[in-house]
């Protein structure tokens, strides 16, 4: 009976593996432009239409003035801007190699919590929206509500932080005429060495190589969550 | 010793970082002779290229027979019909620009119904216009997308792409640019290159990946990876190729191809490298082989992976063969003496890496540099030469400037050839010690005047001093009126007791003549004693750092010069210790005198007069003897006559000391 059994629980071990590697993770929900998916197994990138299904490995590419909206089973949406490539490693994690993006990630789907890599930090979240962007010149994650921790690939983030207008001002007027002091010491205060840290909601950092410069998110990206929030 | 290892800490911290960064910065013109040394790897190449790879060339013939290139696009594509059967055709060329309709669309219908065209296209560094969006638009559709690792890829600014309807035809497009080394030899293939922000696969990688529909990646180690191969990645993310012999690479002509010369099932599953070799073209690449047609670096990179023959890259333990190859002169100088051997030794070495390198070459495709590792063997072996014969030259004036006024000019040349034989720092040996001395000194320098004294005095020393070195012996110093000499150091020497002898018999000798001469002179006579000693003491450099003697100390060096001053109570010339009378042969005439209690030691030791070896000697020792053991027999009146005949007959000094005793001590009785 034992044997009978550990043949089934292996059967069923078996089954269940291939199952999941070639489950449906999600499907193109919305395009526009040219929009072209390279699927896990083949050398030749295909035209994604509204309706293609999506599953493990496979990866995202969208043409100049090009956009597309995936939804996966678990309710996350992601919303690639033009010229982005993202990869779809598994249902909660993602690597994007190119471009922006909008993360739209459901609180109760996340169980172990969701994860972006990017070439410059590993975004991991549990509910929340938010934009990657992943290019040369712009590598950015900007939080609208909820949490995302960031996480270094190498040694410690020099997180340069700003301080709190009202909290500035108090401190000036605690410390009164010591203003070099307090110069000094603010200098101290606002940078902070750490291998991964919390992003704020409203607040937008950007990455330098290691160092991450934060601030408050600006008209400017706005309007990129407004624009790419419309395509849902 | 110090100093020698001290100069090998000098050479190794120096020479070692010269040559790695030599190595790591391929500092010109030694980078293109390494490039050209292992060039020799190819020549041992016996494979065959892949069979699958053909190359079909647009060459002289096909020149002659269509007319000078480009041709018009229908003539290429009715020959490109005729290779329908193979698997994947490359085009090492490029259709950039539009000719007139028809043919365009002949070219572009025909590569679209092929269905297997892989179009090339080139990257520069300079061009006048950028390609246009929907070409480049297209051209994404031939990136590469899983790779992990793209520090490696080089970026291009500009490229050259075929047209819009070549590109939308073609299944894929791949780059065909390459780069040479700095001899401006092509030997490296590149995997992939960046061009605006996607990473494009050169027409090799494209051809891999469509026959064995496997992506290419370059992980996380830097290692190019498609199926079951691994490609060894440089700068470029470039791999080393592994050429075969030239006549052996499948080339056909694109002539022969056209006019159906060639049977199409020839092309059958193949990989078919569409190029040309036409020479006013000039797509003709200089190679370590030679000049080659162009598509052939595509066939050789295709022939590596499929035959199983890329390149295995040691870069990584190249600096541990730099350091073996400093290291290696040093522990050969250190412990090889003789020059010849030593050169051999280098050159052994060398040839054995040399030859270990060119065999796991041809067994493993190993590719090992031979050229920075000699180059630390000849720069560690001369810079160990130069120091070691520094040192020696040290030495030798050191032995030079230690041992010329105590040595004789032969021993101290041979301690100079041979340094090992003196051991400076000290050490216990056996030697015979020689003491001498001038009787009655004390009058003798009263009855002279100070410059007399010091002029016979060196009269004197010089033949004395000349016959200790004459024997081998060292001339330790002289005190006051006193010599003091020993045998056996610093060279080795046989019968060092012998030698110690003879020297003092012809010491006596010498010394007669002399006070011949200075009798004839009226200057005072000069006689001595000697005591002559052989035993194990210690033997050495001794002195302040600033002022050191090479000489021997211990008991042995005491009882020498005690013996020296038995010779007043005794009335004898030389006196030697039954040590030395021992290894003495028949050759030296001995005679007993008796065992003394000498001060400082606690045995009594037998003394005996060394006598020269002749009649009248050998008749006194006989006598004195017989006197002795009649002595010993309590013959007591034997013995007086005895002695006293030996005396009266000879003039026997020491039979009138002993006779003198015995009745002494006789009378006291």
């Amino acid at each position: 009976m034992r044997i009978y059994l550990s043949i089934f629980s292996v059967c069923l071990f078996f089954c269940v593996s291939l199952f999941a590697k070639t489950e449906m993770l999600g499907s193109i929900e919305k395009v526009e432009g040219s929009v072209k998916i390279l699927k896990n197994g083949s050398i030749i990138k295909t035209n994604a239409q509204v309706g293609t299904k999506l599953y493990q490995s496979d990866i995202i590419i969208t043409s100049e003035k090009s956009k597309a909206n995936v939804k996966l089973i678990n309710n996350t949406t992601i919303i690639l801007n033009e010229q982005s490539k993202i990869e779809i490693k598994n249902i909660e994690s993602f690597s994007q190699t190119a471009g922006k993006a909008l993360y739209s990630v459901q609180k109760n789907n996340a169980k172990n919590g969701t994860k972006v890599n990017t070439d410059f930090a590993t975004i991991g979240v549990k509910g929340t929206e938010f934009i990657v962007a992943s290019t040369a010149e712009d590598k950015r994650v900007s939080l609208k509500n909820g949490l995302v921790e960031l996480k270094s690939l190498k040694g410690e983030f020099e997180i340069h932080r700003k301080k709190d207008a009202q909290e500035y001002a108090d401190y000036l007027q605690s410390l009164g005429k010591e203003y070099t002091q307090y110069e000094k010491k603010l200098q101290e205060e606002y940078i902070e060495y750490k291998k991964s840290f919390e992003l704020k909601p409203n607040l937008t950092i950007s990455f330098i190589s290691n160092k991450a410069f934060e601030n408050k998110i600006d008209k400017k990206i706005e309007q990129e969550f407004e624009e790419l929030e419309s395509f849902k | 010793m110090r100093e020698i290892l001290l100069w090998r800490i000098v050479v190794v911290t120096v020479l070692l970082p010269i040559i790695l960064m030599l190595y790591y910065f391929k500092v010109s013109p030694l980078y293109e002779f390494s490039l050209r040394l292992n060039d020799v790897n190819y020549e041992l190449n016996s494979k065959n290229p892949s069979k699958e790879i053909v190359t079909v060339l647009v060459d002289e013939k096909s020149v002659n027979k269509f007319g000078r290139w480009p041709w018009d696009r229908k003539v290429f594509a009715q020959g490109l019909q005729k290779l329908s059967m193979s698997k994947i055709i490359l085009l090492d060329m490029v259709f950039s620009e539009k000719t007139n309709e028809a043919s365009d669309k002949a070219l572009s219908e025909t590569i679209s119904k092929l269905d297997n065209v892989v179009a090339g296209f080139f990257l520069r560094n300079y061009a006048s216009e950028q390609p246009s969006t929907a070409q480049i638009s297209i051209l994404t559709d031939s990136s590469l997308e899983r790779i992990t690792n793209h520090e490696k890829i080089i970026e291009a600014k500009f490229a050259e792409l075929n047209s819009e309807e070549i590109l939308k035809s073609a299944k894929l497009s791949a780059c065909f640019s390459t780069l040479p080394d700095k001899d401006q030899l092509f030997r490296k293939y590149p995997t992939a290159f960046i061009y605006k922000d996607y990473i494009y696969p050169s027409l090799g990688i494209q051809a891999l990946r469509i026959y064995l529909n496997k992506d290419f990646d370059i992980n996380d180690k830097g290692i190019g990876v498609i199926d079951n191969t691994k490609l060894s990645l440089g700068y470029g993310a470039f791999t080393p190729l592994n050429f075969y012999k030239p006549q052996k690479y499948s080339q056909v002509s694109f002539a022969d191809v056209a006019e159906s010369k060639i049977d199409p099932t020839f092309f059958k599953d193949k990989i078919v490298i569409v190029g040309i070799s036409e020479t006013g073209v000039s797509d003709i690449r200089a190679t370590p082989i030679g000049q080659i047609a162009g598509p052939l670096i595509h066939a050789t990179f295709l022939s590596n992976v499929f035959q199983n023959d890329t390149i295995v890259s040691y870069e990584k333990l190249e600096p541990l063969f730099i350091v073996l190859f400093i290291v290696i002169p040093l522990i050969i100088t250190l412990s090889i003496k003789n020059i010849n051997i030593r050169f051999a030794l280098y050159f052994t070495s060398y040839v054995v890496y040399f030859a270990t390198t060119k065999i796991l070459y041809i067994e493993q495709n190993a590719w090992i540099d031979a050229f920075y590792p000699l180059i630390a063997l000849i720069l560690s072996a001369t810079t160990s030469e130069v120091i070691t014969f520094k040192l020696e030259e040290k030495k030798s004036k050191f032995i030079k400037d230690a041992f010329s006024s105590y040595l004789s000019p032969d021993l101290l040349s041979d301690l100079v050839k041979n340094p090992q034989k003196l051991q400076l720092g000290g050490e216990k040996k056996e030697l015979t010690i020689f003491f001498s001395d001038i009787r009655d000194f004390t009058t003798i320098s009263e009855s002279l005047t100070p410059e007399a004294l010091v002029s016979l005095l060196n009269r004197y020393f010089t033949p004395m001093t000349q016959i200790v070195m004459e024997k081998g012996g060292m001339l330790d110093k002289y005190i006051g009126d006193a010599i003091m000499a020993f045998y056996n150091a610093p060279v080795s020497m046989d019968e060092h007791p012998a030698k110690a002898c003879e020297g003092a018999l012809l010491m006596i000798k010498t010394l007669s003549n002399l006070n011949v001469e200075l009798a004839k002179e009226g200057l005072p006579q000069i006689r001595i004693g000697a005591g002559i000693n052989t035993d194990e003491v210690v033997v050495g450099n001794m002195g302040s750092n600033s002022r050191f003697n090479y000489t021997a100390m211990g008991d042995g060096v005491n009882l020498a010069s005690r013996l020296e001053g038995l010779n007043k109570t005794y009335g004898t010339t030389i006196i030697v210790s039954e040590f030395t009378q021992k290894k003495l042969d028949d050759r030296f005439l001995t005679r007993k005198l008796e065992s003394v209690l000498v001060k400082g030691k606690t045995k009594p030791v037998l003394i005996y007069e060394l006598l020269e070896n002749n009649d009248e000697n050998r008749k006194i020792a006989n006598m004195f003897e017989e006197a002795l053991a009649l002595l010993e027999r309590d013959d007591i009146q034997g013995a007086l006559d005895t002695f006293k005949n030996c005396y009266e007959s000879y003039g026997d000094k020491v039979s009138q000391k002993f006779y003198e005793r015995v009745s002494n001590k006789k009378e006291e009785k």
